[in-house]
């Protein structure tokens, strides 16, 4: 006989620590739940009526539960219904920043100098407060990544703006400031794009400060593109080096991001040793070193990204590969092979790997249960 | 408020960002490094958006560049050793066009002189070639006419506004050219260009630049003139025949930073 125990009070076991392990949870009851169905179906497991009854009221119990406080998705439908919510809030994040922008440029020239300070600097302060406010009021956080956004639009447009106005310098110091606003941004009302635009800033600033150790002025950043180098490692780290209590659904933004940064700036000087630190040992010698790098490294992350559970990792990697893989064939074959020939071995290269995935992919689904 | 770090995180970066700015837009403006007296022939409108779409207005400062420039002033390879390039390999060198290829662009000053000997001799070499074409009986009239229309607008209409010099020190360019009421002193960007040997004309390393502040913001209170002088050039486009004349002048000073800013604009 299968005894089930249930504590008396559901919080006394800890529901979930954050959105993400709450949605794991409640797509975990609901896949018990149809496995549950199916092997009573199958007369494999049937539960007594009074403990299936327990479970089934337990489990409603901790779904109001996740939904009250974590605001889950209960289903497909609803997931599909917050897929469209997620878009549109990023439809309109764009339209309405989009907006303030070209509102501002409409109407500046109109204003005293005072005014045009007062405004400037005012409009992110008023967005983030109500930021704060949406954040505060609407469980969900889509108005407040919404507002979020356009709070991270009036920031840009205040620093940019006074350049304009007092003939300021340009500095990537503006970097920085974006960088950081982008930060608070993300981990005080959540919101990835803040993360993302805000990563990007503080690569920027990095890279612009490396580039003026060697004597240029800052805006020649992409002229050396080793210089995202440190930033991409760093980014890719920080979820290592920094615990994330709160917040998780950001951790494979870091990772996300520390990747791109970091191939892509590999991905550029497989095509152009020249703009390489390393240039005195020869263009071509260069080139093919950051090829073998950019195969390694892309191979590295779809390694640990499968290993560890870090989609974003397999994906980018992944993409990436393709790439460095495309590029290679392309430089090597497109001049003299003939067109039908080269698609042919490109798609041939792709049912290569097909079959290389499903294999690696039947080893793992023949391990026992538990075993990674 | 303690209740909500992001929020008092967020306001405290905005005022400090705002803060840091406006102290550094004071501390340039609180003392005049050069003042020079422009016309709308050195200032250009400017803008980024079309008007309807960007109420704001900027003029473009509009001066002659290092291709020309005369003597002592020319960015040349001993120039551009000043300005902190890597110049050792002698351009006639086989391995000069890799060396200079992926160079990267610095930081420096460059000296602007405001209608003086530099104009002048520009003028004065216009003035030259005119009177070789004429003086050559196998010149067209077309060329002598594009040349003498060329010269006019020049003295009408070009700019005054010449380069001159560039250096890593402004103070040290400013000992050189005391004159404020005549020189400007600004930041730019300079680019190291690698001239292959063509014909007969020897390899060769020269240099471009470009002002890191190219454009000046109109404040309110100076635009009523130059709203009506924009109107009537955007008239003036769709006639034929206009001979232009400048309509405004205009006073730029450059403060503590180097950077500049409008001051008074009239007829």
């Amino acid at each position: 006989m299968i005894q089930i125990v249930i504590p008396s009070r559901p919080d006394a076991i800890e529901v979930a620590s954050s959105k993400p392990a709450a949605q794991k949870r409640a797509d975990r009851i609901a896949a018990f739940r149809e496995e549950l169905e199916e092997l009573e179906r199958e007369g494999v497991l049937v539960l007594p009526p009074e403990e299936r009854a327990r479970v089934v009221a337990h489990h409603e119990e901790l779904r109001r539960e996740l939904a009250s406080r974590f605001d889950v998705d209960l289903g497909e439908r609803a997931r599909q219904l917050s897929w469209g919510m997620r878009v549109a809030s990023f439809l309109g994040a764009v339209a309405l920043a989009a907006s303030a922008f070209f509102f501002l440029y409409r109407i500046w020239g109109l204003l005293a100098t005072p005014v045009q300070v007062a405004i400037l600097a005012g409009g992110p302060a008023l967005l983030l407060i109500a930021t704060d406010f949406a954040a505060r009021r609407e469980r969900s956080g889509y108005f407040a990544a919404l507002i979020g956004l356009v709070a991270f639009t009036a920031f840009f447009l205040n620093v940019l703006m006074l350049g304009k106005i007092f003939n300021i310098t340009p500095s990537p110091g503006a970097f920085l400031a974006y960088g950081l606003f982008g930060m608070v941004l993300a981990y005080a009302y959540g919101g990835r794009l803040n993360l993302v635009l805000a990563l990007a800033a503080l690569a920027a600033w990095q890279a612009s400060w490396m580039i003026t150790w060697t004597g240029a002025v800052w805006t020649e950043l992409f002229e050396r593109p080793e210089t995202f180098f440190p930033t991409g490692l760093l980014f890719f780290a920080v979820p290592f080096a920094v615990p994330h209590r709160g917040r998780l659904e950001l951790l494979p933004v870091w990772r996300a991001v520390g990747l791109i940064v970091f191939l892509s700036a590999v991905l550029h000087l497989t095509f152009s040793g020249e703009s390489s630190f390393l240039r005195d040992l020869g263009d071509e010698r260069v080139e093919i070193a950051y090829q073998i790098l950019g195969f390694l490294v892309s191979a590295a992350a779809i390694w640990l990204g499968i290993r560890r559970g870090w989609r974003e990792s397999v994906s980018t990697g992944g993409v990436f590969f393709v790439i460095f893989l495309l590029a290679r064939f392309f430089d090597w074959w497109w001049d003299w092979m003939p067109r039908y020939l080269f698609f042919l071995v490109v798609g041939g290269t792709a049912v290569l790997a097909l079959w290389v995935l499903m294999r690696l992919r039947a080893a793992t689904a023949s391990r026992p249960v538990g075993e990674a | 408020m303690r209740e909500r770090p992001g929020l008092l995180a967020g306001l405290v970066l905005i005022a400090l960002v705002n803060g840091v700015i406006l102290a550094g837009v004071a501390w340039n403006r609180s003392a005049v490094e050069a003042q020079v007296e422009l016309t709308e022939r050195e200032l250009d409108f400017h803008g980024d958006l079309e008007p309807d779409e960007d109420s704001g207005l900027s003029l473009r400062l509009h001066w002659e560049d290092g291709r020309e420039w005369p003597a002592p002033g020319r960015l040349d390879r001993e120039k551009l050793r000043e300005i902190g390039f890597d110049v050792r390999i002698d351009p006639a060198d086989p391995k000069a066009a890799e060396h200079y290829r992926s160079a990267l662009a610095r930081k420096a000053f460059m000296v602007l002189q405001m209608e003086g000997d530099a104009w002048r001799q520009r003028i004065a070499k216009k003035e030259r070639h005119l009177d070789e074409l004429k003086a050559d009986s196998h010149t067209r009239r077309e060329e002598i006419e594009n040349a003498q229309n060329s010269l006019d607008a020049d003295r009408r209409m070009g700019s005054r506004l010449i380069a001159v010099d560039a250096g890593l020190d402004p103070q040290g360019l400013r000992a050189r050219y005391p004159d404020r009421s005549r020189y400007l002193i600004l930041p730019a960007r300079f680019d190291l260009q690698f001239s292959p040997m063509y014909e007969n004309r020897p390899a060769h390393l020269f240099g471009t630049v470009e002002l890191l502040v190219a454009e000046v913001h109109v404040p309110l209170e100076l635009r009523p003139l130059l709203d009506a002088v924009r109107r009537q050039r955007n008239r003036e486009s769709s006639q034929e025949g206009v001979v232009q004349m400048p309509l405004f002048r205009a006073a730029v000073a450059v403060g503590r930073r180097y950077e500049p800013r409008l001051v008074s604009v009239g007829r």
